[in-house]
């Protein structure tokens, strides 16, 4: 097929495309980085901790959130939203709930990426004379990198995905196309959300991929988890 | 490079990203809220912009239905297309503007059955025409306010309705389901659910047919075409809808002769029968809170359209 057959596509869906593409990645980075900054740090916490308990309890928290399903815990967000006066619809109740659905894979990955390094190398760093913050940056997170970057590839594709439940709640992005699709049963519609959002997430993957290995230090590249 | 330096160029990058996302997206808030079928129906949203000539300067968002109500009585947004029968609009002192041009089409709900479920089962017509005339906007909001605002089910409510109209008889029992099963779907939102579970239980009740209700389907053209496959026997559907959405055809405004003409082509095109109509007319709506009505001096769409217009030109 030329090219020319997919003008007048583009040019109905063109300009509106653009708009909620810009306003997907817009809802995905933001929920990203919040996700990230806040179970990267605690993932490593959880290992610290001198309670057991504690990871095993947040680790199954987070996975109680991802057990709800997504279209669930928008709803919920909004009804507790609403008892405590934030705004219920718009980009706010939908960063919060990407982001607590993007956590678990994160958490876990950093949790069980740090604790599967092998104790004896620990050992040996110990024995070198580091101090705790230089195993955990120079040893301990150089080897969980490929686990945890893992951890964020799932988290990133997952919310590329279920941003377009966001669409409902008047957040925008490219749920908005596939909802009109849905409501009218226009393919075009459809096409017109479905293919940016897929597109959106094996960019997303790739560049993510490209990072783990810009960040892997060299000694490590060959390491077998960074093959997946 | 160490990973030390690499670290801190990837967290730089991110956060560089992030402010630009933060800085380029638009400010201000879209003034109106629109579900995703108005949005793209050509009785909706582009026909109403065509026919008063105005656009609003932000996109309108686009919302679930059930939650634009809260949204303008709250003043998140400011208009909404939201439907005549819905109880919230008097219960959040909303205020529907007069659609002067007469752009919607009147909206006059009947059951849309197929042919041969009507061969089949000769007693159906007879029986879904009792409801015929039986409910006005007062009351199709009264119930649907039953739901929407009080939480009751919409099972409950038909029922209640139904036993106060003695359409059955509150100590009634259902039939047998010795003569088949027939499918009721509905559309997703509140009205739909109600006007289903009343169909299903006065056929429930007048004869031996088992009802399956099918009665949160995704929207007109999933329930229309689902009617069409054979999968659904039957479901509400509205006059306006079925001319203009369906048959795109133009807006015919006398409510019986646009009721006739769906009635003809229905039954021509795909062997579909309109049913009598239940009386209330549920015609879409431009609304806005009563207090902003008033302190812009609103009360047509014309007069928005004017509003819109001149705030787009400062």
């Amino acid at each position: 097929m030329r090219v020319t057959a997919f003008m007048p596509f583009f040019q109905k869906h063109g300009p509106e495309m653009l708009q909620r593409t810009y306003e997907h990645i817009y809802l995905t980075f933001l929920a990203m980085l919040i996700a990230v900054g806040i179970a990267l740090p605690l993932g490593i916490y959880l290992t610290r901790s001198r309670w057991p308990k504690v990871a095993a309890f947040v680790l199954g928290g987070a996975g109680v959130i991802q057990t709800v399903p997504s279209l669930a815990l928008l709803a919920f967000i909004i009804l507790i939203f609403a008892v405590i006066a934030l705004p219920t619809i718009g980009t706010l109740p939908a960063i919060v709930a990407l982001v607590l659905y993007a956590l678990l894979p994160i958490l876990r990955n950093t949790f069980t990426g740090i604790r599967q390094v092998d104790p004896s190398v620990i050992e040996v760093a110990t024995g070198m004379g580091m101090r705790p913050h230089q195993i955990l940056f120079s040893v301990e997170l150089p080897l969980a990198l490929p686990v945890i970057m893992a951890g964020i590839r799932i988290s990133t594709v997952w919310t590329i995905g279920i941003a377009t439940l966001c669409g409902l709640i008047g957040a925008g992005g490219l749920g908005d196309l596939i909802i009109k699709g849905l409501r009218s049963i226009q393919m075009d519609y459809l096409l017109a959300g479905t293919l940016p959002a897929a597109a959106l997430a094996l960019i997303f993957d790739w560049i993510l991929g490209r990072v783990e290995r810009w960040l892997t230090p060299k000694g490590l590249e060959t390491h077998p988890a960074s093959k997946t | 490079m160490s990973t030390k330096s690499r670290v801190l160029i990837l967290v730089a990058v991110v956060i560089l990203i992030g402010v630009i996302l933060v800085a380029t997206r638009h400010s201000g808030r879209a003034r109106a809220a629109f579900d995703a079928e108005f949005l793209v129906r050509p009785d909706g949203y582009p026909g109403l912009t065509e026919c008063y000539g105005f656009k609003f300067r932000r996109e309108p968002m686009q919302m679930d239905p059930g939650l634009m109500y809260k949204a303008v009585a709250d003043g998140v947004v400011d208009v909404i297309c939201a439907f005549a029968t819905d109880g919230r609009i008097p219960a959040y002192d909303l205020f529907v503007l007069k659609d002067d041009k007469a752009f919607f089409p009147p909206y006059h709900a009947a059951p849309l059955v197929r042919d041969k479920t009507l061969k089949e089962h000769p007693e159906l017509a007879g029986i879904l025409n009792r409801l015929a005339g039986k409910i006005s906007n007062e009351t199709m909001q009264k119930l649907n306010y039953k739901v929407d605002g009080k939480g009751r089910k919409p099972a409950d409510v038909a029922r209640e309705f139904l036993v106060s109209e003695e359409l059955i008889r509150p100590d009634a029992t259902p039939g047998d389901g010795s003569a088949g099963s027939i499918t009721i779907g509905g559309k997703q939102f509140t009205e739909q659910e109600v006007l289903g579970e009343m169909m299903a239980i006065l056929i429930e009740h007048n004869s031996n047919i088992k009802v399956v209700r099918k009665l949160n389907l995704g929207g007109t053209m999933i329930c229309f075409n689902a009617l069409k496959a054979g999968d659904l026997d039957l479901y509400a559907e509205y006059t306006g809808t079925g001319l203009v959405n369906i048959l795109k055809q133009d807006v015919i405004p006398d409510p019986e002769k646009g009721y006739q003409a769906v009635k003809k082509a229905f039954q021509k095109k795909w062997a579909l029968v309109w049913l009598k109509p239940f009386g209330f007319n549920n015609t879409y709506t431009l609304t806005i809170r009563r207090q902003h009505a008033k302190q812009l001096g609103l009360v047509t769409i014309s007069d928005l359209a004017n509003y819109v217009s001149s705030q787009r030109s400062e």
